[in-house]
Formats: C-alpha cells, structure tokens, sequence
C-alpha cells in the first residue's frame, strides 16, 4: 500500500468511525425516550452499524501495512502509543460486534403484524419491552466501547503521526 | 380441544420469531466480545515482545477476530435452533430478554475491563 493511500485511508477510518459513533447517540436516545421503535430509530441504528463496520474493514485493510510500517517504529520510540493501539483494536472489535447484534435486534423485529397498519405499523415486533432493552443495552455498551476506541484512535493518530 | 383454531393462536404464533432472534443476537453480541478477550488473554500467557511480531507468518489479530465471528455466529445458531423447538415455552425469548440489562454489562464490562489491562 502506498503512503498516500495509507494516509488516506486512515484519516477516512477515523472520521467515518466517530461520525457512526454520532450517529449511534439517536437510537440510544429514542430506544429510551420512546415507547415505540419507529422507522427512524431502525435506520440510525442501521446507519451507524454500517458506519461502525466500514472503518473497521478499512482498518482490517491497513492493518498488514502498519504492521510493517509503522508499528516496529512505535515501538521502538513510542510503547506505550504501541500498546495504546492493541487495546484500541481490541475495543474496535468489541463495538462491532455489541452494535451489529442491537441493529440486527432491532432490524428484525418488523413483523408482518406491524408492517400491515397495527400499532400504526411501528414496532410491534420490537414492540416487547425484553427485546428493546436488549437492544438498548447492547448499543450502549458499543457506543461505550466504541467512545473508548476514539480516544485511544486519537492518542495514536497523534503520537504516530505527528505531521512533519 | 386443540382442534379448534382461533385469531389469537396465530397471533401469538407470530410473536417468538423476534424474540428467538433477538436472543440469536444477543448470544452473537456476547459471545463474540468474550471469546475475543478469552482468546486474547490465553495469548498473553506466552506473548512474544512485541517487536517479534513481524517474524510471525500469520497475523494473530485476524485469527482471534475470525475465530471470535465463528464462536458467535455458532452460538447465535445454536440459540435459535434451541428456542424454535416446540418442547421450549412461547414465552422463554422474552424472558430471557428481561435478563439483558444486568447481563450485557456483567458479561462485557469485564472484558473491556481486561482488554484495556492487557494489550
């Protein structure tokens, strides 16, 4: 991979990561505040799952690269921003994982009860209570997870690249 | 006296469906984070320096999130196929469900907790 394009590449990881972390703040917010799952609770949540998920295979795609450009030198001069991001894979993982199961639970839940007008057509499916806090919590957790990954994203982005 | 089909039975009929895959889900969710850190720590018992991880032919990390996908996608798998039997209560997704909001933080916080303890 060329620099320009790890550049790139990376920089594009990162800012479409916290944009998906912003946008997983509004099913939180609904899950809570709302009584019903609407259609715009379902489609942040799908829209920050894949918002969530496109980093991480940019990042699987820059992986094998840092590992031989960047990494032994981090380590070399850096510990600690070296191990700051082990632990900042570690938690990526985690949030994709905790924010595909919520967004599956709440994709899934459009019955056919709800898509023929009962319940105005609106989360009737989702419409039990087990299946909203279990999505609420998994996503929760992912946007804790993932709050944690940002920061630790940024100490690197900072202590690898520091711009001259 | 089962002979006699009503609305409410279909009704009710339609209702596990989500909730066995809201279960599935759950399942993959938790079970993906704790094989994850499982895995993670089993390899920090003997861990190299980290500057002898280029003389690796394989990338450990890609190996513990493939592994991590497979554990949670079998589990998710066998939860559903566990709660679609007839012998299990129409009720049991739910009420496993109602165990979420203890359950996803007791089972993920020490995990993140753990990862961020071991790199």
């Amino acid at each position: 991979m060329s620099p320009t394009l790890f550049a790139l590449l990376e920089r594009l990881h990162g800012h479409v990561a916290v944009l998906g972390l912003a946008v997983l703040v509004h099913p939180l917010v609904t899950l809570r505040l709302r009584r019903r799952v609407t259609p715009g609770t379902r489609l942040s949540a799908l829209l920050a799952a894949v918002l969530i998920a496109v980093p991480t295979i940019s990042g699987w795609l820059l992986y094998p690269s840092y590992r031989q450009q960047v990494k032994p030198d981090l380590v070399r001069h850096a510990p600690l921003v070296a191990q700051a991001f082990e632990r900042k894979e570690h938690l990526a993982f985690m949030t994709v994982a905790l924010v595909l199961s919520g967004a599956v639970i709440l994709l899934a839940g459009r019955t056919p009860a709800s898509q023929s007008g009962v319940g105005s057509g609106v989360g009737s499916g989702v419409g039990s209570s087990g299946a909203r806090k279990t999505a609420f919590w998994l996503l929760a957790m992912g946007l804790c997870c993932g709050l944690l990954t940002a920061g630790l994203g940024l100490w690197v982005a900072a202590g690898a690249a520091p711009g001259w | 006296m089962s002979s006699t089909p009503s609305a409410k039975p279909t009704e009710t009929q339609q209702e596990p469906g989500p909730g066995r895959l809201a279960c599935g889900a759950l399942c993959f969710g938790l079970v993906c984070c704790l094989s994850y850190a499982g895995q993670r720590l089993w390899d920090a018992q003997a861990a190299p320096p980290m500057g002898a991880v280029l003389l690796q032919a394989t990338i450990p990390y890609f190996w513990r999130i493939a592994t991590a996908a497979v554990h949670g996608l079998g589990a998710a798998s066998l939860c559903v196929v566990a709660l679609s039997s007839r012998r299990v209560p129409a009720d049991l997704p739910e009420r496993l469900l109602s165990w979420a909001p203890w359950l996803v933080p007791l089972a993920v916080l020490p995990a993140v907790l753990a990862m961020l303890a071991v790199p």
